[in-house]
């Protein structure tokens, strides 16, 4: 192995690489943009308190009356009151129509849930004091939370309006049962621990539950910090990985199908550089390449965006660090070489790169994170070996974990980049000599 | 002697898919001399300097340069020079960069290269644009004389062109046609593949006629001339396209082989010029114009190939 022919492919790859236009945008503009992009719509504001998702209700009538409609604005009183750390849960309106015309409005996806109070609801009411509704929920949405949230919470405000209507009746009896404790008491005297029983049951009907409700933070998370800063630096690392995608399986695929398609291939076969050298110089071009939006998202992240990173640059944890993203990087990169070879042209390369990358991206929890991908999803991220090196980075370098937990993973991982490496570079080999 | 035999080529075959590209060609080169392999597209040239190249292997018999099979033995390569016929030099460097690039695959380092770029500029007439123009703003003759240093960094006892004047306006190909001279007296092997005929005149010690992946015939540009036994050219012009009589009239007086017609004009190769009166004869009223000259390259490999060199 020659050093200097390995030096000749590396300095050429990397003057290409810095004078095209392209690769700058790619490696510099666009990860910054996405990164800030991401912060801006996505990153929790700095110092709010978090929004909550608001359920919005219409409230319509089935016949229009004075008395349904007093029942209304009952109804939307207290769904209004429902809240959480200061937040509205619900949002509800009159609807000004027909029960349809409100269906389909809720169909145009304008509220969350229509709530019907049937014609006979005030009379079910006063003869057996019967909470009546009929509550629509839209489904099938991309969002199950909200619809299950939809649900659950005009599902709970009816059953809680019901008891509430109970209990005021349950108040309202013992009230006059005990104005005549004295009368009972006399007629009978063993009927003085029932109204003791009575009057302790009357003072905490209203207040019969203490329940505290407690914030807890992710672990490393320090519970005063604010969460906005570790969820910068969980988009940062995972813009760098999407990054390594993009220039590593798209970027060097091209790049591999357009040598051997305007034939350089051939032309530097005629030199007596071995394969060896010229595919070592290709991935250290590559690999130096890989570094400028690693140190773009990395610096951008830090200091504009305010990432919470935890290893500091004399860390020992900072070396897992490196060892992780150059896995990545080497993973990426060696599918793209291997793409790029079984290809015959740079416009192939870039279908079966996207085909690769796209659902890698979507499904590994790259642009959403892991643990709100449904279940069965989940599994992909878990199986998938960049998706694990990007969170045993995060894990190590904003979460400030170690990687002992996840060590079978990660080797198993550390161990497929390594197996593509070496069959991206014997077929790199085998196919240059099949050339001859 | 044997060792001034620095290309010997033994009954080369290759074949892609179904097609000869080469039939059992077999040739040798001396040291210092160029060869040109003359024919068209398709007559197995640029495949037959590939192997040389070592970037192609061939299915049958072998091609040894300077001692060794340049396919099986890349460390030949090093004394191997290869200009394609496309430039393939990467446009976003200048022909410098291009220069260094190559020099290092070749092991030699950027001063070195430097060094070599100082010599080659001499000698190719590589100025400023060489050290600071990036190739995509090259002329073609720019580009192709880029592409030349390229080969020549390394400084190859053996330097072998595929079409190197393809595209190039006159002046241009006459400047690559000086630098392949001086090249010649620096004692470097050439061996160059094309289907201008006129390369072949001006550049070649041997003219190798190549048809359909064969070797038709080998030898000085005079000796091949004199080989077909015709000295001149005869051009008819008619006034519209021969009819039948007036062509077998013709094909009696010169020789099916040496006649070849395009659209309204006809070729004739004779070897003596007094057959002029004949040939008004033989088209009473229709000739436009009749024009005469001495033999090409390009009409040896139409007597020798019936087709003609475009």
């Amino acid at each position: 192995m020659r050093s200097r022919a390995v030096k000749a492919v590396l300095v050429k790859e990397l003057k290409i690489a810095l004078r095209s236009k392209v690769f700058l945008f790619w490696n510099i503009v666009f990860p910054i943009v996405l990164l800030t992009f991401m912060v801006l719509l996505f990153a929790p504001k700095p110092g709010a308190q978090r929004s909550y998702e608001t359920i919005n209700v219409a409230i319509v009538p089935e016949v229009r009356s004075d008395e349904l409609l007093k029942h209304y604005e009952e109804y939307k009183k207290y769904m209004n009151n429902f809240t959480v750390d200061g937040g509205n849960l619900i949002k509800a309106v009159l609807f000004n129509g027909t029960v349809d015309e409100a269906l389909l409005t809720l169909r145009n996806g304008s509220y969350n849930a229509v709530v019907v109070i049937p014609e006979d609801a005030p009379k079910a009411f006063e003869q057996n004091m019967t909470i009546k509704a009929r509550i629509y929920v839209l489904t099938g949405t991309p969002d199950p939370t909200t619809e299950q949230l939809a649900k659950t919470l005009l599902t709970s405000f009816f059953r809680e309006a019901g008891v509430y209507v109970s209990l005021g009746m349950f108040y309202a009896t013992s009230e006059k049962i005990l104005e005549k404790g004295e009368v009972l008491v006399a007629a009978d005297p063993e009927m003085g621990e029932v109204l003791a029983m009575l009057t302790k049951l009357k003072e905490s009907a209203w207040n019969n539950t203490d329940i505290e409700v407690l914030e807890v933070k992710p672990r490393m998370i320090e519970e005063t910090a604010e969460i906005r800063p570790y969820v910068i630096g969980w988009m940062t690392i995972s813009i760098i990985f999407i990054e390594y995608m993009w220039c590593g399986i798209l970027g060097a695929s091209r790049s591999i199908a357009d040598e051997f398609e305007k034939k350089h291939v051939e032309r530097i076969l005629t030199t007596n550089a071995s394969p060896w050298e010229l595919y070592l110089g290709y991935m250290l071009a590559n690999l130096i390449s890989l570094t400028i939006p690693t140190a773009a998202c990395l610096l951008w992240g830090d200091f504009t965006l305010g990432a919470k990173f935890t290893v500091g640059l004399f860390d020992v944890e900072l070396l897992y660090v490196i060892i992780l993203v150059a896995a990545g990087a080497i993973l990426t990169l060696s599918i793209g070489v291997l793409v790029g070879l079984l290809v015959r042209s740079a416009e192939t390369a870039s279908i079966i790169a996207n085909i690769i990358i796209w659902p890698t991206m979507m499904l590994g929890g790259f642009w959403i994170p892991k643990f709100m991908l449904p279940p069965y999803l989940r599994i992909f991220a878990e199986l998938n070996p960049l998706s694990v090196l990007m969170y045993a980075v995060v894990n190590v370098i904003s979460y400030g974990r170690g990687i002992g937990e996840y060590m079978t993973s990660i080797a198993a991982s550390l161990a497929i980049s390594i197996a593509l490496l070496a069959a991206s570079s014997l077929i790199y080999k085998k196919y240059i000599t099949k050339l001859l | 002697m044997i060792a001034d035999n620095v290309v010997v080529i033994e009954k080369v075959e290759k074949k892609f898919g179904d097609t000869y590209a080469l039939k059992g060609v077999s040739h040798v080169v001396k040291r210092e001399e160029i060869h040109v392999l003359l024919g068209p597209n398709g007559s197995g040239k640029s495949t037959l300097l590939k192997i040389l190249a070592g970037i192609l292997k061939p299915d049958k018999g072998r091609a040894v340069v300077l001692g060794k099979e340049p396919y099986l033995n890349p460390e030949v390569k090093k004394f191997i020079g290869y200009c394609p016929q496309e430039n393939l030099l990467y446009e976003s460097l200048t022909g410098f960069e291009n220069l260094v690039f190559y020099a290092g695959l070749y092991g030699l380092s950027p001063s070195q290269a430097k060094e070599r770029a100082r010599e080659l500029s001499e000698i190719l007439g590589l100025d400023e644009w060489f050290f600071r123009k990036k190739v995509k703003a090259y002329s073609g003759g720019m580009a192709k004389r880029a592409s030349l240093a390229v080969s020549l960094v390394h400084d190859p006892q053996v330097l072998i062109m595929d079409e190197p004047t393809s595209g190039l306006d006159p002046q241009a190909r006459r400047l690559l046609w000086d630098a392949v001279d001086k090249l010649r007296n620096e004692g470097k092997t050439v061996i160059l593949a094309t289907h201008i005929f006129e390369d072949a005149e001006v550049l070649a010690d041997k003219v190798v006629v190549m048809h359909k992946g064969r070797v038709v015939a080998v030898g000085g540009a005079g000796d091949l001339k004199r080989k077909i036994g015709c000295r001149y050219a005869l051009e008819l012009e008619f006034s519209r396209e021969p009819e039948k009589d007036v062509l077998a009239k013709l094909k009696k007086i010169a020789g099916e082989s040496r006649l070849l017609k395009v659209g309204n004009t006809i070729r004739l190769l004779v070897d003596d010029a007094s057959l002029i009166s004949k040939i008004e004869e033989a088209s009473p009223g229709k000739l436009l114009n009749l024009s005469v000259r001495r033999i090409s390259l390009g009409d040896v490999y139409f007597a020798l190939t019936g087709v003609e060199l475009k």
